[in-house]
């Protein structure tokens, strides 16, 4: 069979050359016109254009279409439809169903087709490229074919397999201030608590005490907290939660009372039954508890006025991200000022640099410079901060990729 | 109308294509590639294979993200391209057999642009192969005295690309609004 590629680049090309090669050895050919269908990237630059242009002078031809956006076709149409990113099998499977549809057409290519019926099949097709170019969100990314395991030069080109855990996505604003004024329904701190608090008295605090217990044991640790179990793996660096959100924050939000916990070390290599419920990595567990315990304060003892040094940056893409929180780390990882200075630079509330301290500190992640200690440690780089003339244009991108995606996760 | 450019760079296979792919608003263009009617404007000396994304912002701007060829014999071309950049964001291979060994390379033949900018550093196909860690990413970069936002990045998801991106836009100005 003769195959017409368009609008495709020289990495999906290249793909598409080993994927026939390796699988049909022969049977097809690339040309350059008279083909028995065509494999068509409306992705690329003008892709719509070349689509047109092409389906003008081979109207009946079958054609298989790529691109990432979402695309509806009809099935007695003569387009195979492949969305990016597809895996080698895919596309074989793509190759067959044009090949079928081809052989169709030539075997009733007899039987002159009806003018109209054509002419919809291409408006039909350019419509839906229209659409879906002016109405849909940026979704995956143009994807290379799987190319055959053996062949050195695509090793590189493999696709993404396997299922990415998503990150609990972010709070808002809005969110965030019934936590840090006590008022999404969890229980009023006491007096003695209302400044600070004592993390090992809440989830956050028990969590990391089962994790590193199950850790030096190398074993699973089922925890039972209240009525509600927990399971953590600290090979898998996971857990798995046996109650809703809503339960998880309002428990993570009071002091544990005294028989509330239950722990059970399991033998090592015994797996736990599991859990109903998506797995957690342990550090967005704890960081999301201790968020939800510290409620806008600080654990006891901490020192309000000596310099903060963030060690890492959180991992924002896979932890609980709340607001403020990137230009929190910022201050604290290219500058060394103290937890109320940078609430003043930054001119935000207080507590929600408390708040981040305090998930933070549960990570290990920050440390506080004694003020009889001088800080040893340079910024990594000593420059200022930008220019004010660059705000306006970091205001407009931050402002451009938010809006996506909060469009995103609505 | 003013133009301005971000860096996307990183060893071969990284995501740089899929992750300005997922933040352009204009399909990417591969520049070697053109579609066939963009033949008469390719140059003659036009080889190698860069990416090219663009971001429209609200007030006309435009933000270019640029991808650099990711194989190491076109390094002559990297400096060229990060003049007058915004930031640099480095995408790390996990599945490669010394992605230490990649970022060291990276950070240091960037290490004057981000000097004068900075850098966010993505580690993509965690989910391929989990280890190094984004830990022992930390750890290398504590070591070695460098601070930089380290994230997992899936390079198909927009939200993990603008998260990276953001983190570079606020470790150069958290005084921007969040």
């Amino acid at each position: 069979m003769r195959v017409f590629l368009l609008g495709l680049g020289e990495q999906l090309q290249n793909s598409l050359n080993f994927l026939f090669d390796s699988t049909y050895r022969g049977e097809y050919v690339f040309v350059k016109q008279d083909a028995d269908f065509s494999i068509v990237d409306i992705d690329n630059y003008d892709g719509k254009k070349l689509l047109r242009d092409h389906h003008s002078e081979n109207p009946s031809q079958v054609i298989i279409l790529l691109s990432v956006k979402e695309m509806e076709v009809q099935s007695d149409a003569n387009i195979v439809y492949l969305r990016k990113p597809f895996s080698k099998e895919q596309m074989v499977t793509a190759i067959e169903q044009a090949s079928n549809k081809a052989k169709v057409l030539a075997e009733t290519s007899s039987i002159p087709p009806s003018e109209g019926l054509i002419q919809q099949d291409s408006e039909q097709v350019i419509q839906h490229a229209d659409q879906n170019q002016e109405t849909a969100a940026r979704t995956e990314p143009i994807a290379d074919v799987a190319p055959h395991a053996a062949h050195p030069a695509h090793v590189e080109h493999r696709p993404y397999v396997g299922n990415i855990q998503k990150a609990t996505l972010a709070i808002s604003k809005e969110d965030m201030l019934q936590i840090l004024e006590n008022n999404d329904g969890a229980m009023a701190v006491s007096a003695d608590e209302e400044l600070e608090y004592s993390p090992q008295r809440y989830l956050s605090g028990a969590l990391l005490r089962a994790y590193r217990r199950a850790a030096k044991n190398g074993c699973q640790l089922r925890l039972k907290v209240r009525d509600c179990a927990i399971l953590l793996d600290p090979i898998k660096k996971q857990a798995w939660l046996d109650m809703d959100k809503i339960k998880a924050q309002s428990l993570a939000s009071i002091p544990l009372e005294k028989g509330w916990i239950e722990q059970m070390l399991l033998d090592k290599g015994q797996t736990s039954e599991p859990l109903p419920g998506s797995a957690i990595s342990i550090e967005a567990l704890i960081w999301e508890t201790a968020l939800y315990g510290a409620r806008g304060r600080l654990p006891k003892g901490t020192l309000l006025d000596c310099p903060v040094k963030l060690k890492h940056w959180p991992n924002f893409t896979r932890v609980l991200l709340f607001p403020e929180a990137m230009r929190i780390s910022a201050m604290f990882s290219e500058h060394t000022y103290s937890l109320t200075k940078t609430a003043e630079l930054l001119r935000i509330d207080v507590r929600c640099v408390y708040s981040f301290y305090s998930a933070a500190y549960a990570l290990g992640l920050v440390s506080i410079c004694q003020p009889d200690k001088t800080i040893t440690e340079k910024p990594i780089r000593e420059k200022p901060l930008a220019a004010p003339r660059k705000r306006n244009l970091f205001n407009g991108i931050l402002k451009r990729l938010k809006t996506s995606i909060f469009s995103e996760e609505s | 109308m003013k133009n301005h450019k971000i860096i996307f760079t990183g060893p071969v296979g990284a995501g740089k294509t899929t992750a300005i792919s997922s933040i352009s608003d204009e399909p990417i263009v591969i520049t070697d590639e053109m579609a066939t009617d963009m033949t008469a404007r390719k140059k003659a000396n036009t080889t190698v294979a860069m990416d090219y994304g663009v971001m429209n912002l609200d007030d006309g701007q435009r933000v270019h993200l640029y991808g650099t060829p990711g194989q190491e014999r076109f390094d002559f071309m990297w400096d060229i391209l990060v003049e007058g950049g915004v930031g640099l964001i480095l995408l790390v291979n996990n599945s490669r057999s010394d992605p230490f060994r990649d970022l060291e390379f990276f950070i240091r033949s960037f290490e004057s642009f981000i000097g004068k900018t900075g850098v966010a550093i993505g580690v993509t196909r965690m989910d391929e192969k989990a280890q190094p860690r984004i830990k022992d990413y930390q750890h290398y970069m504590e070591k070695k005295g460098w601070m930089a936002p380290v994230f997992e990045v899936d390079a198909r998801q927009p939200r993990d690309v603008s998260l990276l991106v953001q983190s570079l836009l606020c470790s150069l100005d958290p005084g921007i609004d969040d």
